[in-house]
């Protein structure tokens, strides 16, 4: 298994985990009665905060790691950890059609914001789209990877 | 995904060229194994680039090495 497909199946499941634990941090330990009252915002935001910070560094530790440990096992050579022109176009596809999926939670969240939902449930309509726009993202790059990309 | 129109022996150049193997290629054009299988496998079209280098590297001319196959030709 190459590099960038390890990466892609690690991702997805450093994906499931962060907004697993997000939910379950969000729903269950903190509760929605944490998020409203007049700090609500605030709240709200450092969560979120949390959750990009903390994501993003675990996310990058565990494929990081991953590769690392999988190049040091199986001896590959550095010319097999480069990201390639291959590699590049399949990440620009799938992240372009991620991309609409994210567009579409934010246009949902202004949708909700209109209707006069609480911040709380506006802002996680977005962190829900970003989570599948990543999930979309990722099913996107296994499926050009194994069914291959037109120019 | 229907195989690619643009068609190639980068597989024959590799048997003719000492029986180079995939990674070598790879790692003389400077790509990842993975995408010289695709392209062998017509599930990847290289760049115009990477196609220079292929060929040049086979001592050929481009055309030798891909051809572009209409509907008529298959």
């Amino acid at each position: 298994m190459s590099p960038f497909i390890k990466s892609t199946y690690v991702s997805i499941f450093t994906t499931v985990v962060i907004f697993l634990v997000y939910a379950l941090w969000v729903f269950q330990i903190m509760g929605i009665g944490y998020f409203t009252g007049p700090d609500e915002l605030v709240r709200i935001g450092k969560t979120i905060g949390t959750l990009i910070l903390a994501g993003w560094a675990f996310h990058i530790i565990v494929v990081l790691g991953a590769i690392l440990l999988d190049a040091k096992k199986s001896g590959k050579g550095m010319h097999e950890l480069i990201v390639d022109e291959r590699d590049k176009q399949i990440n620009y596809r799938s992240m372009y059609i991620s991309m609409h999926v994210l567009c579409a939670g934010i246009f949902l969240s202004i949708g909700a914001l209109a209707h006069g939902w609480a911040p709380f449930w506006v802002f996680n309509i977005i962190v829900l789209f970003y989570a599948l726009a990543n999930m979309t993202e990722l099913g996107a790059k296994l499926f050009f990877i194994h069914q291959g990309i037109r120019a | 995904m229907t195989d690619l129109p643009i068609k190639n022996h980068i597989r024959r150049f590799r048997f003719e060229t000492g029986e180079m193997t995939q990674k070598e290629l790879a790692a003389h054009v400077g790509v990842t194994r993975q995408t010289i299988v695709a392209i062998e496998n017509a599930k990847y079209s290289p760049t115009l680039e990477l196609a220079f280098k292929i060929a040049e590297l086979f001592n050929v001319g481009i055309e030798d090495v891909f051809q572009y196959t209409t509907g008529n030709d298959k």
